[in-house]
């Protein structure tokens, strides 16, 4: 029992223990490991792997968005692939039927969806905590999945989304390349969750994120 | 006319599966404050439990004894190996570990029995229908309401009139005070997470013959089943009655009129009753 109040509390304090370490060697460390993932398609070219790293960085963004609410608030949420899914819908969906060559408004507004559908979503979920916030999102998330698995006209059901186009990445007018070739996607995937590492590392150290310390 | 009978030994049927299974989870909740969110899977495993039984030659009432007595010891098993080494834990760690377990038994179904559905065969007698009211209702269906009738009646009396249940149900309003009087809080965690299980086990005998036995038969029983134990509030025994009719008949009814969408209006529902009225309808549930 002692032991596990530790346990308890030692989660929480982590960040704050962490800042004690040299900020040179973490800023270091975290150079390397992008260097060598963005080296990685150009050492190791059998799409396979590529395209592994590329979901395993995907799930990994995923992962620390869930640390975000259940390490430094404690809400366990059992729906947070919900809105992943919902993003993915928004995303194929507006490829499909609107615009099929604009990359970048079409992960503005995948985002920007997901964000709006969460904000009543949330509203409703943070008037509680602890057992009931876990149960309560258990039951959005259910729904969630019941309208993309039976919604078939729009989600297409169990047959998914057939056929998003692969729209170009280009940047002011350059186009660096396909998001339907495995290199191109797979360092698109790097470049965005790394600066959603940098977003995250800069909120749960702001004012704002220091609420895990007040618990 | 006859539909509306129908609808209405429907919803019958369908809240009396809810209460089985809900209460089994009331119970291990209200004693030992884990939510054990495997117990959908247990479910499913009592119905192919009953399943592999007739398959070797069994009866059905034969399945519907002993099946309950495997999910149960399964259940005791994994209090022992699992639940109990976290129970002194917040409640977040016994959640995820059963939502783990969850996909483990789920795996494992899919491992010995296969995916493709099964279908349990009744004794001759229980395949016809009943003139009853109007309409021709199945004899099974109605053999259902009388297993889940005489199921709570015997919880019931179990919980009301012997020494273990009078402990057990003193044990879920004040655990200190039990334990202070010399009981064994260990045992009582066990005897309600494996009496738990066990409710489980029945109700997926029960419903095996109603529904197809597939691996996805727990998942919406473990929502359905906490439809039914928030709407009548965590913990109570009553609510859970007055909420699993209820869902039945919501639930039917749903199905009746809009069919795809049905799941959406009930946990619409509970969403509705968490997050305004977390103590459940009748205002006695408990939340840590």
């Amino acid at each position: 029992m002692k032991e596990d109040s530790n346990n308890m509390e030692r989660r929480p304090s982590g960040p704050g223990q962490e800042r004690r370490k040299p900020m040179t060697r973490k800023i270091l460390s975290l150079l390397i490991i992008v260097a060598c993932l963005a080296v990685f398609p150009f050492v190791v070219e059998n799409r396979f792997y590529i395209s592994l790293i590329n979901q395993m960085l995907i799930y990994g963004l995923l992962a620390m968005s869930l640390d975000v609410l259940l390490g430094y608030t404690g809400l366990l949420s059992f729906m947070h692939n919900a809105y992943l899914g919902t993003g993915a819908y928004m995303v194929g969906l507006f490829l499909l039927h609107v615009a099929p060559s604009s990359l970048w408004v079409t992960l503005l507004l995948g985002i920007m969806g997901t964000l709006l559908l969460a904000l009543p979503v949330g509203w409703v979920q943070v008037r509680t905590g602890g057992l009931a916030f876990a149960l309560l999102t258990l039951a959005f998330g259910m729904m969630f999945f019941t309208v993309a698995w039976k919604w078939y006209t729009v989600t297409g059901g169990d047959d998914g989304l057939m056929g998003v186009p692969h729209p170009d990445i280009s940047l002011f007018g350059w186009v660096l390349g396909s998001t339907g070739d495995p290199v191109a996607i797979y360092l698109l995937t790097l470049v965005v969750v790394l600066l959603c590492f940098l977003l995250t590392w800069r909120i749960v150290n702001s004012p704002f994120g220091a609420y895990h310390l007040n618990k | 006319m006859s539909t509306a009978v129908d609808i209405l030994f429907n919803s019958l049927v369908l809240g009396g599966v809810f209460l089985i299974v809900a209460i089994g989870l009331n119970i291990i909740y209200g004693l030992s404050r884990v939510m054990n969110l495997a117990h959908g899977s247990l479910y499913a495993v009592g119905a192919y439990a009953s399943v592999t039984l007739m398959s070797f030659g069994a009866n059905f009432f034969v399945a519907l004894v002993i099946a309950p007595f495997i999910v149960a010891f399964i259940g005791l098993v994994l209090e022992r190996t699992i639940i109990a080494p976290v129970r002194k834990r917040s409640i977040v760690y016994t959640l995820i570990l059963t939502y783990g377990l969850m996909f483990l038994l789920d795996g494992l179904i899919r491992y010995i029995w296969g995916n493709e559905p099964r279908f349990v065969k009744l004794p001759l007698f229980l395949q016809d229908t009943l003139p009853i009211l109007g309409t021709h209702y199945p004899v099974y269906r109605l053999a259902t309401l009388v297993i889940i009738a005489a199921t709570m009646v015997a919880l019931m009396l179990f919980l009301e009139k012997t020494k273990t249940g009078i402990t057990l149900r003193a044990a879920s309003t004040i655990p200190e005070m039990v334990s202070c009087l010399g009981i064994n809080m260990k045992l009582v965690h066990i005897g309600a997470f494996v009496l738990g299980c066990g409710m489980a086990g029945i109700a997926g005998v029960v419903a095996g013959p109603l529904y197809s036995v597939d691996p996805t038969m727990g998942h919406e029983m473990l929502i359905s089943s906490f439809v039914v134990i928030v709407i009548g509030g965590l913990g109570s025994l009553r609510g859970a009655v007055f909420a699993a009719l209820l869902i039945g008949l919501v639930q039917t009814l749903a199905e009746f009129f809009v069919t795809d969408l049905a799941m959406v209006i009930v946990y619409m529902l509970m969403a509705i009753i968490l997050a305004f009225m977390p103590r459940g309808l009748l205002g006695e549930g408990r939340f840590e």
